[in-house]
């Protein structure tokens, strides 16, 4: 591995450091928007007295520095809070709803990876052919079409007209209590595999489809067009020429040395397009209602539930971090001239 | 000539299509290389001398195009595809720039043992590995079993020039082109390279063509010299012969271009003006506009090649017939 103990130390202490940046603006500008979360946490029929209360027992009576190390030490002891929305601890709220979400983005990424790439080679191979500017369109329009409208299409067309597949929650309830599946890693596709429940296994596999398809479009697009120009200028490059006058065959340079020539400048982007996909793929889960943690995330936001919104921006600051690092290692991997 | 050449080339003329329109790079080039020979091609950047090694070797980019003649390898024209396949490994080719031809990614023995396996039909690693370790030693390269691990960015140019040498000639070729292979070195490695082939060229009964656009080097290296000018050969005679007697315009500015230590010179010479545009290459001789000794004839007629002495031709109207 050319991955060295100081590189790992050094990533950890940055870790540090950008988590605790993170909670801190995140907690600040929670607290200084002008909202009345107490009035969510008393209830609808408070009295006064009862309002007074609930801004004790949330801190919410005490200076913002106060709050804020009392939060702090909290988090240190593990103690996530309790969701002023769903009245449960949010840690486990989160790690069920990240799991969810990891689900479907791992599924919709590799999606991308096996589409995009073959493609923006093959466009590549075939520049300024007919092929080229099929993949060329299509990306194009791939790309730039809204989402949730990708989402609701989709949805219309397969769920809807066709019936072919379900568009909507992780898995159906009855195949869950009649087979009894118990959630272990959360994973719903591993969980049934474990527990040998096939029936589950095809009814979650069924139900990711469609949300993977369309969270995967994009990045698809992303990757075909970066693949097609890195690809494009790695061909124009001397060592290609060598290669093809030593007499390789054409396969054999496109496939293993270009695609790794092709690989490395595009892992970085790649994994960038992964971690933005943790959050940004609450619309789609807002569409398709798949319980992940951008759909989480956004609720807990429009019901003030700030406790909530801290601990998911926490997690996917640490996620992106993670994300970086692994980049890097990878990198490093491909390309023996990045000594990390 | 007694017998067939190991490579004739016909009246190649190949094009570079760009944006601003057609480039002619090269332009009824004829030449043979004949078993064991050294054949120089000399001239100017962008003399079109490259564009011919590249074409033989079957790696011309994208946006050339071949427009006619023949490239004919021991009876097979390399134009035609499929006899292209069948000679491939006959014919190598090193390159200028050492570090930009190996792929930076893969080690040296990772691209010796995908060439070797291609041309060789070798399939088995021990018989590879023996074959590439025994190449990088022929090539003077100490450690051999180290030099199979490194990436290029972990070798010198020098070393890396000898491993780029060792896998090219790993699979026996016949003919091997080399584009400038001493230009981007220091000038004491350059004259061990060049020794270097000349001793393999002999060992492995090698035939090389050798690019430069260093008369000195070409002179070096014996064998024949082709001189080239803007896409077309001016000039072809025996390394002595060309030395002590040049015959074309061009090639005398040339050779009062090489730097002379013995002599002082109070100024480096050069040949005044620029090459022509090759997208409207001049319809009488390339080399009019900067020719000193041109006439009247030389703006609308282009000369042809004459055979002034044996094994001496030139291209230029003051040796043609009655002028002399």
């Amino acid at each position: 591995m050319p991955v060295s103990k100081e590189y790992l130390f050094k990533r950890t202490i940055l870790l540090a450091f950008v988590v605790f940046g993170v909670i801190f603006i995140t907690f600040m500008i929670t607290r200084v928007i002008p909202a009345r979360p107490e009035l969510l946490w008393a209830g609808p029929h408070a009295t006064l007295e009862q309002i007074e209360e609930a801004r004790r027992q949330l801190h919410l009576d005490k200076h913002i520095y106060l709050q804020f190390i009392l939060y702090l030490q909290d988090l240190i002891f593990g103690n996530w809070g309790i969701s002023w929305r769903t009245r449960a601890p949010i840690l486990s709220d989160i790690i069920s709803s990240l799991t969810a979400t990891l689900e479907l983005i791992i599924i919709a990424f590799i999606i991308a990876v096996m589409a995009g790439i073959p493609l923006g080679i093959l466009a590549a191979i075939k520049k300024h052919g007919w092929i080229d500017d099929v993949i060329r369109v299509l990306t194009v329009i791939g790309a730039s079409v809204p989402v949730f409208w990708l989402a609701l299409i989709v949805q219309l067309a397969f769920g809807m007209w066709l019936g072919l597949l379900p568009s909507a929650k992780r898995v159906d309830e009855w195949v869950v209590i009649t087979t009894s599946f118990k959630p272990i890693t959360g994973f719903y596709i591993i969980d049934s595999m474990l527990q040998g429940n096939l029936l589950v296994l095809v009814n979650s596999i069924q139900h990711i489809i469609l949300p993977a398809i369309v969270l995967a479009a994009y990045p698809l697009c992303l990757s075909a067009r970066m693949t097609r120009a890195v690809m494009i200028e790695v061909l124009s490059e001397q060592h290609v020429r060598s290669l093809m006058a030593w007499g390789l065959p054409q396969r054999l340079i496109f496939f293993k040395y270009c695609l790794k020539n092709t690989l490395a400048p595009l892992i970085a982007s790649l994994g960038l397009s992964f971690g933005y996909m943790i959050i940004g793929a609450f619309m789609v889960e807002l569409v398709f209602v798949w319980p992940g943690i951008g759909f989480y995330a956004a609720m807990s936001l429009l019901s003030f539930d700030y406790p909530a919104v801290t601990g998911c921006v926490i997690i996917v600051a640490i996620f992106y971090c993670i994300i970086n690092t692994l980049i890097d290692i990878i990198h490093s991997v491909i390309d023996p001239r990045v000594k990390l | 000539m007694m017998s067939e050449p190991l490579l004739r080339i016909e009246n190649l003329s190949i094009e570079y299509v760009v944006q601003e329109g057609t480039i002619k790079a090269v332009r009824n080039a004829s030449f043979d290389i004949n078993e064991g020979e050294i054949v120089c091609l000399v001239g100017e950047s962008g003399s079109g001398k490259s564009t011919i090694g590249l074409a033989i070797a079957g790696a011309l980019p994208e946006n050339a195009i071949i427009r006619g003649g023949k490239i004919i390898f021991q009876d097979h024209d390399l134009i035609n595809q499929r006899a292209r396949t069948c000679s491939k490994k006959e014919i190598m080719m090193i390159f200028q720039d050492p570090a930009a031809s190996i792929n930076p990614l893969f080690t040296i023995g990772e691209i010796m043992s995908d060439v070797i396996k291609t041309h060789l039909k070798v399939h088995n690693p021990n018989a590879i590995k023996d074959l590439a370790l025994r190449m990088l030693r022929r090539v003077g390269l100490p450690d051999p079993e180290r030099m199979l691990r490194s990436y290029p960015h972990e070798l010198s140019g020098g070393m890396l020039q000898r491993a780029v040498i060792a896998t090219a000639l790993s699979v026996n070729p016949k003919l091997l082109i080399a584009d400038e292979p001493t230009t981007m070195l220091d000038v004491t490695l350059q004259a061990q390279i060049l020794e270097l082939l000349l001793n393999l060229k002999n060992d492995f009964g090698l035939s090389i063509l050798l690019i430069t656009h260093n008369l000195g080097i070409a002179a070096e290296m014996g064998g024949r010299i082709i001189v080239m000018y803007c896409g077309e050969i001016v000039e072809e005679a025996s390394s002595n012969e060309l030395i002590r007697n040049p015959l074309h315009p061009y090639t005398k500015g040339l050779l009062e271009c090489i730097p002379r230590t013995s002599i002082r010179y109070s100024k480096l010479k050069h040949i005044p003006g620029i090459m022509p545009d090759l997208r409207n290459p001049p319809s009488g001789c390339v080399f009019y506009g900067r020719c000193s000794e041109a006439i009247q004839k030389c703006r609308m007629i282009k000369p042809s090649m004459v055979q002034v002495y044996e094994n001496h031709t030139v291209a230029c109207h003051l040796y043609s017939r009655g002028m002399r």
